[in-house]
């Protein structure tokens, strides 16, 4: 992964900083424990319905968006294209780029949390 | 069901907002970005606990996820919208970026805005104030519209609109309800139809000027209602022109101004007018009389009488207020009535009332009218069956002898009035002393006249008529003459009006009148045969019908020669009714008595009238005699006169003879007799005789050295 992916939206997180102050830790800790049960969900539910399938992404990259994860909310935006448009083919492997990007988020938002990233 | 935030959103102040999102993420963000910025926040994570909670605590804004299980945003969007308005309940929508058909199906649905996702969070907290800013202004419109219209009720004002296109006129408010049956657009034409016809063209005239030139009018006009009744409205409009001057419309108001204006009628009334009697109030009264003050003629009289009635207060303090009110009511009433034509009667204050005569011609007039006030005060008042006795005090001024403000003026016959109470009541002072004394001194004319009838207090005087061609005393003029205690002469000139205003000269009439036939029975037994004596006729004894068979009686009773009664009438009283005079100088004339026709010339009696009168003799009035000088210069009337008798078989006698120049003239002129101080003044009886015997005793008599010098 290089470096010129863009993980996180840093004006998404500097808005909810101001609006949230501490409280958007609590939230990050939420988005990423919800997230993480929800990737596994979808691991566990990628050969059973589409529409099962599409429901989990479709709340995923609602909820990363918000809270800046743009990365994994673009790539889930692209598996919920995918199922609606009815293709089949390569649904394991967008889950397994949706996981990585999952990974380096949750990187990121520690990194944030630990204040690396904090002005 | 509702859960444990509900404590906090009753109490809260702020707008109360609802977030109904299923990710725990999203919905958590903007629970607290909101509750920050200082909003009371619950949040449902499905579409069915939205709908209920929105249903029940009706939130002022809900957020609203579109894809969500079971029900989706779209529906529950919907479902609000069933039981709350567009601007109840704000909703906005949280839609994906990549679903621009959503933002459609959100407003479909009933939606106030959307906002994309991701959520841009600064955008998202000004979008919600944005609502609610939106919602509260259209609550305060609501509300301040709904205060107009309620004030707008209140002051019964309604607007209207003309449009010069169409050439109509839109009507809001309650005087469609009341005028025009629920109509809100009418033509002109039915617009002013709807106006009275006496305020049609005025309200016409001004709607046209505003049309041409602009501005704005203000007129109060009658329509009639609905259910026929006269309303009153103050009509306003007020022309709205563009940048170029050109007219766009006209605006104004209708305003039922109907109770003000009864209330400003009433307020009028009370101005001008007392509650308990209903006469004018002193106000009025001091208006109208400076206007009489103005409009005033030279030979007229005014006259302020302040009438108070006597002890008022013992009415008040022995049988109560209301009784004395009664009383006021009933004076009140009979002054009016007293007075009814000749002016203004008002009530001053408490038990005094103020009355204006004008148009008066003689103060022996006003004092008839000030003896009715009087005596219409002292009948009898009966109240409940009571009989109450009064009387009252009168103050008088008399305009303009006393000239002065109408504020002064009354202020005088207030004064005079309290000097009438102060001297006893029941009787009338003037304010001027010297109106004080001539009324004392009518008031002791009245007095003697009453009393002379008994007690010899008049006596004749005979003024000698003397003939030019013989010298000789063939007549005289009986004149009345009345003494007073101190046997003082009064002259005629003062009593004889009083008489006449008293009618007492009806009964002085027939004084004389037996005197002189008395007299001339006299002078016949002394040998002073066929002495003609003039008695001079008033103009009520002239009217008296039973005065012939009055004379003839006297003349019946004495035995005299008919002719030597000379009845003289002024040439003014035989010209007053001329159908009248002849059928009573016919009559006279029928039985055999002489006529005089008095003062000739200053009447304006035609030479056609004159001729159908059975005048024996013209008496040429002394203004004629008094102008003639030396060679008879001013003589052109007297000669005329004389002319003019001669040629209607008249005698002919010269009144007012005191010199020479008189005599030669009427010698020239052919005069048949003379009367006056050439030869003689009025003379008592004796002197009389006197006179007579020495003229007519001696036919070589010369009449010019014999003249009486003044």
């Amino acid at each position: 992964m290089s470096d010129e992916i863009i993980y996180i939206d840093m004006g998404t997180v500097s808005m909810l900083m101001d609006a949230l102050e501490d409280e958007y830790f609590e939230i990050i800790e939420i988005f990423i424990s919800t997230s993480r049960e929800r990737i596994a969900e979808m691991v566990s539910k990628s050969s059973a319905s589409t529409e099962d399938l599409l429901d989990v992404v479709h709340v995923l990259k609602g909820s990363s968006g918000n809270v800046g994860a743009i990365h994994l909310s673009n790539v889930c935006n692209e598996l919920e294209s995918m199922l609606r448009s009815g293709s089949v083919d390569g649904i394991d492997s967008m889950i397994q780029d949706i996981e990585v990007s999952f990974d380096v988020t949750c990187k990121v938002f520690q990194e944030i949390i630990n204040g690396k990233y904090n002005a | 069901m509702p859960d444990f935030h509900m404590a906090d959103l009753k109490d809260c102040s702020q707008a109360r907002i609802l977030i109904v999102d299923d990710d725990l993420v999203t919905r958590l963000t903007l629970e607290k970005t909101l509750a920050n910025s200082g909003y009371c926040v619950t949040s449902k994570s499905n579409g069915r606990e939205g709908l209920l909670f929105s249903r029940d605590y009706k939130p002022e804004l809900v957020l609203l996820d579109v894809m969500m299980p079971e029900i989706d945003g779209f529906e529950i969007c919907r479902r609000i919208r069933e039981f709350s308005s567009y601007n109840e309940i704000k909703i906005i929508m949280l839609t994906g970026l990549n679903d621009v058909s959503s933002v459609d199906m959100a407003f479909d649905a009933g939606a106030n805005d959307f906002i994309t996702k991701p959520i841009n969070w600064t955008l998202l907290v000004k979008r919600v104030a944005h609502a609610l800013r939106e919602r509260e202004m259209y609550f305060k419109l609501v509300e301040d519209e709904a205060k107009l219209k309620q004030s707008q009720k209140i002051a019964r004002l309604s607007y209207w609109e003309y449009d010069p296109k169409n050439d109509s006129i839109t009507v809001s408010g309650e005087f469609c309800k009341k005028i025009l049956n629920n109509r809100t657009v009418v033509s002109k034409e039915e617009f002013y139809d709807l106006v009275k016809d006496e305020d049609r063209g005025e309200i016409k005239s001004a709607f046209s000027d505003v049309c041409l030139n602009g501005g704005k009018y203000h007129r109060d006009c009658r329509i009639m209602d609905c259910s026929g009744n006269e309303l009153i409205y103050q009509h306003q409009g007020e022309a709205i022109e563009d940048v170029d001057g050109l007219l766009i419309n006209i605006i104004g108001t209708l305003q039922d101004i109907t109770n003000e204006h009864h209330a400003a009628a009433l307020i009028e009334y009370q101005k001008y007018y007392d509650e308990l009697t209903n006469l004018p109030n002193k106000q009025y009264l001091y208006e109208e009389l400076d206007k009489y003050i103005i409009s005033i003629k030279e030979s007229e009289l005014m006259a302020i009488l302040f009438v108070g009635v006597d002890r008022f207060k013992l009415i008040n303090t022995s049988f109560g207020y209301k009784t004395g009110d009664e009383i006021l009511k009933l004076v009140a009433s009979r002054l009016h009535n007293v007075i009814s034509g000749h002016g203004i009667v008002s009530r001053f204050s408490g038990d005094t009332f103020s009355i204006v005569i004008n148009k008066i011609q003689n103060i022996d007039q006003l004092e008839a009218m000030i003896d009715d006030v009087l005596s219409t005060t002292k009948s009898v008042f009966e109240v409940d069956h009571e009989n109450h006795y009064l009387s009252s005090s009168i103050g008088v001024v008399v305009y303009p002898l006393e000239n002065a403000s109408s504020e002064t003026l009354l202020s005088y016959a207030e004064d005079a009035m309290s000097q009438a109470k102060s001297t006893g009541g029941n009787h009338y002072v003037y304010h001027s002393p010297e109106m004080n004394a001539a009324a004392k001194k009518n008031q002791t004319l009245n007095n003697l006249l009453r009393q002379g009838l008994e007690t010899d207090r008049f006596e004749l005087f005979y003024q000698p008529q003397i003939e030019l061609s013989t010298g000789k005393c063939i007549g005289s003029e009986a004149l009345i003459r009345m003494y007073d205690e101190n046997n003082n002469i009064i002259s005629p000139v003062e009593f004889i009006p009083v008489a006449e205003e008293t009618g007492l000269i009806v009964e002085l009439g027939y004084w004389i009148i037996e005197a002189v036939c008395k007299q001339i029975n006299l002078w016949e037994s002394m040998g002073m045969h066929g002495l003609r004596t003039g008695i001079n006729l008033s103009a009520r004894q002239f009217k008296d019908k039973s005065l012939i068979s009055h004379i003839d009686r006297y003349v019946s009773a004495y035995e005299i020669p008919i002719e030597c009664i000379d009845l003289e009438i002024t040439e003014s009283i035989a010209m007053d009714n001329l159908d009248q005079t002849l059928s009573v100088l016919n009559g006279f004339k029928d039985l055999g008595y002489t006529i005089s026709m008095d003062d000739f010339g200053t009447g304006y009696s035609s030479l056609s009238s004159l001729q159908k009168m059975p005048i024996d003799i013209l008496k040429i009035d002394r203004a004629f005699i008094k102008d003639i000088r030396a060679n008879g210069e001013n003589g052109e009337i007297a000669r005329a006169i004389l002319a003019m008798g001669r040629a209607l078989n008249m005698r002919t006698i010269a009144e007012g003879a005191e010199s020479n120049e008189h005599i030669e003239f009427l010698e020239a002129n052919q005069c048949d007799e003379v009367q006056g101080f050439y030869y003689s003044p009025p003379l008592k009886i004796d002197k009389f005789n006197e006179f007579y015997a020495k003229h007519n005793s001696d036919p070589a008599h010369n009449i010019k050295t014999s003249g009486y010098k003044l």
